[in-house]
């Protein structure tokens, strides 16, 4: 992908994203195939209620789909949302996220993992839902930045990632 | 049951809208039908569209959005594509309830919306 076909928006506020999602089909220019919004903790620090941060989930369902629509037969336009969250989250915090998984079933999660020089390690576990299929891979980022994705070692009846997929740990 | 019973309702709504295009009515096997499935949300659903409180509000992008005229006298906003309605009874009925169900329900009702506008 060009970075010249990638439109940046910096909404402010809640209130500011709100509006952009809202008025996203009144703006010129071709249909895009992907949005993704990145730090949606940072949105959710204004602490919006259940109502609003379920307003947020489904316009943003809602733009996506209203894109699919006008793409018609070339395909769909995907939606990605990135959030970050507490290790130890408050009882308010669980609610919130438990109401964005249920406008998101689909999850890939990135936990940090044991450092192995040289550079960081996450898992990466992909789950498809409720009743959907679970990946899991090794993410590592070596000291110059590139990037190394391999599967990740599991075996049979390993309960660390029985553990792993029942806690949806943080990412 | 909880993978199931989208699928049926789906299949339920689509003969519904069907049956409207053709005669402009829904048969009543169709409507216990609802009934049975969505209890009394179901009838509270069609009295809306009874009552003709339900307006499909398009943009010429072909942008969908339902503006409901609820009992009480204010005005709602259902999105057309998804799951949210921003009167109170959706806040406490399904955002409180940890049952995913009932927000596909949320869909499924506005489906019967759409259908009954017809």
């Amino acid at each position: 992908m060009r970075l010249q076909k990638i439109r940046f928006q910096y909404p402010p506020s809640i209130r500011e994203l709100f509006r952009l999602l809202c008025s996203a089909h009144e703006v010129s220019g071709p249909v895009p195939s992907l949005l993704l919004l990145d730090g949606l903790e940072e949105y959710l620090l204004e602490d919006p209620g259940p109502q609003e941060a379920a307003y947020l989930a489904a316009l943003l369902l809602d733009t996506a789909a209203h894109f699919s629509h006008r793409l018609g037969g070339s395909g769909d336009c995907g939606l990605m949302v990135a959030l970050q969250t507490q290790e130890e989250a408050d009882s308010g915090d669980a609610l919130q996220l438990s109401l964005l998984q249920r406008y998101f079933p689909a999850q890939c999660w990135l936990q940090p993992s044991a450092p192995g020089p040289p550079g960081r390690c996450f898992r990466a576990c992909l789950e498809q839902g409720e009743q959907g299929s679970r990946a899991e891979w090794l993410v590592t980022f070596q000291p110059e930045g590139e990037m190394a994705i391999t599967s990740w070692p599991t075996q049979t009846g390993d309960p660390s990632s029985e553990e792993g997929a029942s806690s949806g740990g943080p990412p | 049951m909880a993978v199931a019973l989208p699928g049926v309702v789906e299949e339920l709504l689509s003969e519904m809208a069907a049956a409207v295009q053709e005669s402009a009515r829904i048969p009543d096997e169709h409507l216990l039908s609802l009934k049975f499935v969505f209890g009394s949300s179901a009838i509270q659903a069609l009295d809306l569209v009874d009552r003709q409180s339900v307006t499909l509000m398009s943009s010429p992008s072909g942008r969908h959005v339902y503006q409901v005229l609820g009992s009480s006298g204010k005005t709602y906003t259902c999105l057309a594509s998804c799951h949210y309605c921003s009167c109170p009874a959706f806040a406490f009925s399904v955002l409180r309830k940890s049952d995913s169900l009932l927000v596909r329900m949320g869909k499924a009702l506005l489906t019967v919306v759409k259908s009954g506008e017809k």
